[in-house]
């Protein structure tokens, strides 16, 4: 493909012509065109077809724990007020008024059975349904208060506390959807029954949100982005930072999940989450404590909650579990603009030293490891965005091998550092840019780059 | 005083009591309305001399401007309570300050290649209390950072827990950044 060819395919034509070529955009042997990272109309799209065709995470319910709590979150880029009605009933509410399209509520989180405007203050339950319209007297008697509730999302589902949304009427049950990641998610839940989920630092880097998703299903980076740690680790003495992971030989493997899901798991390398944890402030006063007051077995047993888990799970698109609920989440704001809001959950009824050394495990490699990530892939969206005589990124490591395989459970495994799992997510992409009928999600005669669903 | 812990060893000593003691210190300090009162020039030239020596990227000796027991926190969320039960940007004791250092000292800190000119700019210098041998000073940060043709402004009030131990020293450092709720890029450099 030359490069004017290239560009042509990028531009907008006619919605299906361009669903083909997104087609293109993955090829069979698993390389990926780049402005699926640098096209700004392509990301416009993704915002529909992919943010807005299949589930997202939107948060976990124990931060809208008590009736009317309400968080203020994005799905894609749409902005959303996800509630719990008095009824205790969870629902994601587009944050627009119905009447002249005002963010409708700027806090990102309190309690509140009712958002009122602050243009002309229309006022609506936390249901959406529309209760107060001002001055009512200069509406016509045919004027359609029902048709003016707030656009709410038509799915909304809760996975064992994870709180998934969906503009897409017709998508699957989201346990269907998990398909073979569910029992990994299911044991990273069951380790601890109850939890309260934190805000933790939110980064932001210059660069695609894909890079991101496709750097958590990614060990193969590891020894080269990472080597500050390596060298941070020997120069202070440390147990060696990635030890379990020397080379590409070994007993940790890589999933594909399908669905876009994709998993490193690092459980057959790691013998105690606990002893290869960084040093972390408290570690030894608070092991102590702990050693104290429940006895050697136990206090392990809890301690082994503190550090990475041995799972990083990453449910396309938005959602990564990186630890015992430590959770990124990244949110797509332009086609070279990503932001990051990591989370740790709070051990409800869990021993209080093992909270203080998770809260302070959950900003250590936040600070002093992905700032290195961060740092590439903003290198990554520079070079891609910049040089369009070479088209395309290879992800087939591993792929056409003797080192991958099909689990009779589901997935396909691979070798830890092949790229079997970033595979998923392309596969994904392909499938949700391409296929499938979209046009529920807008209603007729709007154009397909900037529409945004309007009420019902 | 001769029978502090050394300087640039890391004997652990993160507890309950510390933590106690580092959240009296900022509830106090956030709350401060009052007058401020004098002080020698020294305990106010404590955190310009800080800001000069992270402007120099001389992290060594920024290490030894700590007292041996000291915490540098960077508190996360708008209405800061207990850092036990809640995550900061950064609750760092001399180790994980010593692993910052020794980070940006590897030649393999891609995020800090090419590194960042910081301008640490101080102002509103005031020494809210004041005895012979600790001092708390509020003061406001601007950070200035230039790498690679970009700018990123950092504003913030932190407040100085000093004391005197054969000079001054930082016992607590704790900095509330305008943005401390909302995202920020690359902060590797220390603000």
């Amino acid at each position: 493909m030359t490069i004017d060819e290239a560009i042509e395919r990028a531009l907008p034509a006619s919605f299906s012509s361009r669903s083909r070529q997104y087609a293109d955009l993955v090829t069979d042997d698993f390389r990926v065109h780049r402005s699926v990272f640098t096209d700004p109309s392509i990301f416009d799209d993704e915002m529909t077809r992919i943010f807005g065709g299949t589930w997202v995470y939107m948060l976990h319910e124990s931060e809208i724990a008590a009736p009317n709590d309400f968080e203020v979150r994005r799905v894609g880029r749409r902005p959303v007020i996800v509630t719990r009605g008095e009824d205790g009933v969870i629902a994601a509410l587009l944050n627009r008024c119905t009447h002249r399209g005002t963010l409708l509520c700027p806090v990102e989180s309190r309690s509140a059975a009712r958002f009122q405007c602050a243009y002309h203050g229309w006022t609506f339950t936390n249901t959406g349904k529309l209760v107060g319209i001002t001055y009512p007297d200069g509406y016509r008697e045919s004027f359609d208060v029902g048709g003016h509730d707030l656009f709410q999302l038509p799915r909304v589902e809760c996975y064992r506390g994870f709180v998934f949304g969906s503009l897409n009427p017709e998508v699957e049950p989201v346990t269907d959807w998990l398909g073979p990641a569910r029992p990994t998610f299911d044991w990273l839940v069951d380790r601890f029954a109850k939890v309260r989920m934190l805000k933790a630092a939110t980064l932001e880097y210059r660069g695609n949100w894909k890079f991101q998703n496709d750097n958590n299903g990614d060990m193969y980076h590891v020894p080269f982005t990472h080597k500050s740690t390596v060298a941070m680790s020997e120069a202070r003495g440390y147990r060696k930072a990635f030890d379990h992971f020397r080379n590409d030989r070994g007993p940790m493997v890589v999933r594909n999940f399908g669905n876009g899901h994709k998993m490193i798991d690092q459980r057959p390398g790691i013998q105690s989450t606990w002893v290869s944890a960084r040093p972390l402030p408290g570690r030894e006063a608070y092991a102590d404590l702990l050693q104290d007051r429940v006895g050697e077995a136990e206090a392990l047993r809890y301690l082994e909650l503190i550090g990475q888990s041995g799972v990083n799970l990453v449910i396309y698109p938005n959602l990564q579990f990186r630890g015992d609920r430590c959770l990124y989440v990244y949110e797509p704001i332009e086609v070279d603009r990503t932001r990051v809001h990591t989370y740790v959950a709070l051990l409800v009824d869990g021993p209080r030293e093992v909270n203080a050394l998770r809260m302070r495990h959950a900003e250590d490699f936040v600070s002093l490891g992905n700032p290195d990530d961060m740092e590439i892939f903003e290198r990554t969206q520079e070079a891609l965005s910049t040089a369009p005589e070479i088209e395309w990124v290879d992800v087939s490591r591993g792929w056409g091998t003797e080192r991958e395989w099909q689990e009779p459970e589901g997935a396909l495994t691979g070798n830890v550092a092949d790229e079997t799992g970033i595979r998923s997510g392309y596969e994904q992409w392909r499938k949700l840019m391409s296929g499938g009928d979209v046009s529920d999600l807008r209603p007729a005669g709007i154009a397909p780059d900037r529409a945004a669903p309007v009420g019902p | 005083m001769t029978d502090h812990v050394p300087l640039l060893e890391d004997a652990p000593y993160v507890d309950d009591a510390l933590y106690d003691d580092v959240l009296d210190f900022f509830r106090v300090n956030v709350a401060w309305v009052g007058a401020a009162v004098d002080c020698p020039s020294g305990v106010l030239a404590s955190v310009t001399r800080e800001a000069r020596v992270l402007d120099a990227r001389d992290y060594e000796t920024w290490l030894t401007l700590f007292a041996p027991r000291c915490v540098y926190w960077v508190p996360r969320s708008d209405v800061v309570g207990d850092p036990r039960v809640e995550p900061s940007l950064h609750f760092d004791d001399r180790r994980r300050m010593a692993d910052r250092v020794a980070l940006l000292r590897t030649r393999y800190l891609h995020a800090q290649t090419p590194p960042s000119r910081t301008c640490h700019v101080i102002s509103n210098l005031e020494c809210r209390q004041f005895d012979d041998d600790v001092a708390d000073v509020h003061s406001c940060l601007t950070v200035r950072e230039e790498r690679q043709g970009r700018t990123q402004i950092y504003f913030g009030r932190q407040f100085h827990r000093l004391e005197f131990r054969d000079e001054w020293r930082i016992r607590y450092r704790a900095l509330l950044l305008l943005g401390r709720d909302v995202s920020h890029g690359n902060t590797t450099f220390i603000l």
